[in-house]
């Protein structure tokens, strides 16, 4: 039980950083990334592949930071031209590409097997220990991305994404590089991405194409909205209830008698029925964006 | 070459029918919706369902487009309407969570092994090299007609003229005394009923997987967007032309510059979507950029 | 300060600015006026990097702006508003203030993670410099309210707020006056004049004849793109073709009574 509870804390923790990057997308800045796992991607088949030739963890961690950190401004630069709808649709198509790449090139990337046996960390302890240590080093990492991330909206620079959110003109009337502050904040988000992806292939010793899927994507989409779009304290409770919500429903079949297949239907489609649900009843999830109170007078 | 004549027409005539639709909707509703191609997921596995309540292949085509066009009016009305009104960001999120939201609902009620529809078997036509099937000449010929039809619905009719005048202008339609709900509702089902129609004839041709929509979304986004939004005839052209270069990328031998024999693999093949996709909204957006808002 | 030397834009057939030249010297207050439609909008566009104009140039304290992005131009010192001020309903008043001003420090990822107490002084100074033309501007009440829940004559007053929080030198009002309440008008008027004392200078477009006989020095009437007088405001009656341009041919009859009683009068 401890250990279950502890396996769905590491997950938690791990999608709160996906979270986090997205909601500085989506949220703060307006970018419709529907690419996201291309990063998540990028860091974690750093550090699985570089694992396989018995390269520190951490190196694999800086490589894919460092790769994703330059696809995400690469990609925040393409936005520069893009209506907002065809920029979304321009990074789904490049994280497909992602995972085309992924899925063919067998000798890099294990192709359609993937790369399995990503050793962890903490690799010395027993199980359970183990587990716990884990979960302290992910909630450490939780803990400075919910820091980085609050600092940055809470600060001049997330006050200009935020007006470049809601009228790029005006911010750029006043001076700001509307381009620059995408391709900045684009870079950040996918280093903080590739970092969980890092920590994904490591808890679970594994990455392959299948979790390179759009719907990867799309489960942090409903994490960020129904946490708050644009609130950084929301993508974290988010995540939190989604990850429970979307772990909860493996045991359907223990409740339901469903084939496998009907079951992994059912559980994306709870996913989808609580975003749908959240866009149309509470568009502005639990904990909303703040109108932030005027500072005090010296 | 032959081959690829035929893959390009078989191919471009699904993507066309599919990048039309989306055209229509974005010119009179400025919306991207990602969840129009499940239309087509949706004719495929309506058709499965009429053909397995005992009706014949006709019948069941005929009635599986109509039942998509309502229902596709039915989710503008109850869903696309509100999404809307939280603003484009919104609709268009909330148009992926449909389009999951129906993908899952076809897994759980047909699962996602891939479906046949009951087609007579017909032997192959050898044609110069190339081995067409008589479902595949039907395809290319309904689809070209019904392209057509459009065109033709657009240009002559009074329906057409509305629907110009809603795209040209969302707002001043009402104004000239123009009922743009029921242009809107009517864009719907057309848009939607070709979108079932693309999806039908791709059953008949090979199988409907709930998978069948998404496949396309690329390259019928791709299309669309290539063809300069809201332009039918640019929509069908990038179409073939898409369908063209990616049937080209796998012939080529690359061989020429890479050296030796040097085919791509066949598991690239919608790179060439992705890829033109990307390539051309970064460098060619004219026509789908963020035009100017008018800074009165 | 600035020159624009026979700029046209042509927008899908028609052509918005035909040719028009306009020079503001420093310290001047100019006005900009003319009917709807007659391309005011679109020169402000072209002088702030905001449309690219198709043939023309724009020079800058002495510099080649056209074509420049607008965050370029902008930080040359010439600052914009909008005639739809559209401001966000998610910030508010003081936080739109301080996205005007220039937080060089707090505005990069690096330092706004490291040196966390100069990005705070930098910040403090800003929060007392909007406070100061918050109560200028009388919105100092509203400070937490949100930008764009305000009246639309309020948010033209912060979005002029907003623009005179980077300190411009130049600065480029587009219908400052639509909207606001008329006993305003005339202290935003003596604001822009003081402004004018301080060294700012001022390009207006504006519909209000009084409140351009108010403000500027010197007024262009452009009339479909093209420059057809300029003198000073008083003298405009005395133009028969900027009456014919009004009275002739605009569109809008409420311009036509205004400048019925304004400039006849
Ligand atoms: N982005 C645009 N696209 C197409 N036409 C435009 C655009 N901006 C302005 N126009 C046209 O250019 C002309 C001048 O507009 P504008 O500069 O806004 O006039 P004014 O500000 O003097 O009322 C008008 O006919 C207007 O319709
Ligand atoms: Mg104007």
């Amino acid at each position: 039980m401890v250990e279950y509870l502890l396996g769905v804390g590491i997950l938690a923790a791990v999608y709160a950083i996906n979270a986090l990057s997205l909601n500085l997308q989506v949220g703060v800045t307006g970018l419709l990334n529907f690419g996201q796992v291309a990063f998540v991607g990028i860091g974690a088949y750093s550090v699985a592949i570089l694992d396989s030739h018995d390269v520190p963890w951490i190196v694999g961690f800086l490589v894919g930071a460092v790769l994703a950190g330059a696809a995400g401004a690469l990609v925040g630069r393409l936005g520069r031209t893009l209506a907002s709808d065809y920029w979304a649709i321009a990074t789904l198509a490049l994280a497909e590409l992602v995972r085309l790449v992924a899925l063919n090139q067998d000798g890099f990337t294990g192709g359609a097997q993937g790369l399995s046996a990503v050793s962890g960390i903490w690799t010395g302890m027993s199980t359970t220990a183990r587990e716990a240590a884990t979960f302290a080093t992910i909630v450490v990492v939780l803990g400075i991305a919910y820091l980085v991330a609050r600092r940055v909206r809470n600060g001049q620079y997330g006050r200009v994404l935020v007006l470049i959110r809601e009228n790029p003109d005006l911010a750029a009337s006043l001076r700001h590089n509307v381009v620059s502050a995408k391709v900045r904040v684009m870079a950040l988000s996918a280093v903080m991405a590739s970092v969980c992806g890092g920590f994904y292939a490591m808890y679970i010793s594994f990455i392959g194409p299948g979790q390179l899927l759009p719907f990867a994507t799309f489960l942090i989409f409903t994490m960020v909205v129904v946490g708050g779009l644009g609130n950084t304290t929301g993508a974290v409770v988010g995540a939190v209830l989604i990850t429970v919500l979307y772990d909860g429903t493996r045991f359907v079949r223990d409740w339901i008698d469903v084939s496998a297949d009907q079951a992994a239907g059912i559980r994306i489609l709870v996913i989808g029925v609580v975003l749908l649900g959240f866009l149309l009843v509470r568009t502005e999830g639990l904990v909303p964006e703040k109108v932030k109170a005027a500072h005090a007078r010296r | 070459m032959v081959e690829v004549l035929v893959d390009t027409a078989v191919r471009g005539s699904i993507i066309a029918l599919l990048a039309v639709g989306l055209t229509l909707i974005q010119g009179t509703l400025r919306f991207a919706n990602v969840a129009h191609v499940e239309f087509a997921t949706l004719g495929g596995y309506s058709a499965v369902a009429l053909t397995g309540a005992g009706l014949g292949l006709l019948l069941s085509s005929a009635l599986g487009v109509a039942l998509v066009a309502v229902l596709a009016v039915v989710l503008y009305r109850l869903l696309f309407r509100r999404l809307l009104r939280s603003g484009p960001m919104i609709a268009l999120i909330g148009s992926l969570a449909l389009a999951i939201v129906i993908r899952a609902t076809l897994q759980l009620l047909y699962g996602s092994r891939p479906r046949y529809l009951p087609t007579p078997l017909e032997r192959g036509i050898d044609f110069h090299g190339a081995l067409i099937t008589p479902s595949q000449i039907r395809l290319v010929c309904i689809s070209l007609g019904l392209l057509a039809l459009l065109a033709l619905v657009l240009k002559f009719t009074s329906l057409g003229r509305a629907v110009r005048a809603v795209a040209a202008n969302p707002e001043l339609a009402d104004v000239s005394g123009l009922n743009r709900g029921r242009v809107v509702d009517i864009v719907w089902m057309l848009s939607a009923g070709l979108a079932a129609v693309s999806g039908i004839l791709l059953s008949i041709d090979s199988a409907v997987g709930i998978e069948l929509g998404f496949n396309l979304l690329l390259p019928v986004f791709a299309a669309a967007i290539v063809g300069g939004l809201g332009s039918i005839a640019g929509a069908v052209i990038a179409a073939y032309a898409l369908a063209c270069a990616e049937s080209l990328v796998l012939q080529i031998d690359w061989g020429a510059i890479v050296g030796g024999t040097h085919h791509l693999e066949v598991g690239y093949r919608p790179a060439v979507g992705f890829a033109l996709l990307v390539v051309m909204l970064a460098f060619r957006p004219q026509g789908l950029m963020g035009r100017a808002v008018r800074r009165g | 300060m600035l020159v624009v030397e026979g700029i046209k834009k042509h927008f899908a057939g028609i052509a918005a600015l035909d040719g028009a030249s306009i020079e503001v010297r420093a310290g001047e207050s100019v006005g900009l006026v003319g009917p709807n439609g007659s391309g005011k909008s679109t020169a402000l566009n072209c002088c702030s990097g905001f449309e690219r104009p198709d043939a023309g140039r724009v020079l800058l304290l002495g510099k080649d702006v056209t074509g420049k992005e607008p965050w370029d131009v902008a930080k040359l010192g010439l600052v914009r508003t909008f005639q739809h001020a559209n401001l966000p309903t998610k910030m508010s008043v003081m936080d739109l203030m301080l996205a005007g001003g220039h937080l060089v420090r707090g505005e990069t990822i690096r330092h706004s993670l490291v040196s966390w107490k100069r990005v705070r002084e930098e910040e403090a100074d800003a929060v007392d410099k909007a406070w100061s033309i918050l109560e200028r501007i009388k919105l100092d009440k509203l400070a937490g309210h949100p930008g764009g829940k305000l009246s639309g004559g309020q948010q033209k007053l912060l979005s002029l707020g907003m623009a005179l929080m980077g300190d411009p030198k130049i600065l480029m009002l587009d219908e400052p006056t639509a909207g606001v309440n008329p006993s305003l008008r005339v202290e935003l008027a003596e604001h822009l004049r003081k402004l004018q004392t301080e060294g700012v200078t001022l390009l207006t477009v504006e519909h209000d004849m009084r409140f351009i006989s108010d403000v500027c020095d010197r007024v262009y009437v452009l009339d479909r793109g093209a420059i057809i007088a300029s003198c000073a405001p008083a003298e405009l009656s005395d133009h028969p073709e900027v009456l014919e341009a009004y009275l002739g041919r605009s569109g809008s009859r409420a311009v036509v009574e205004s400048a019925d009683r304004r400039t006849l009068s």
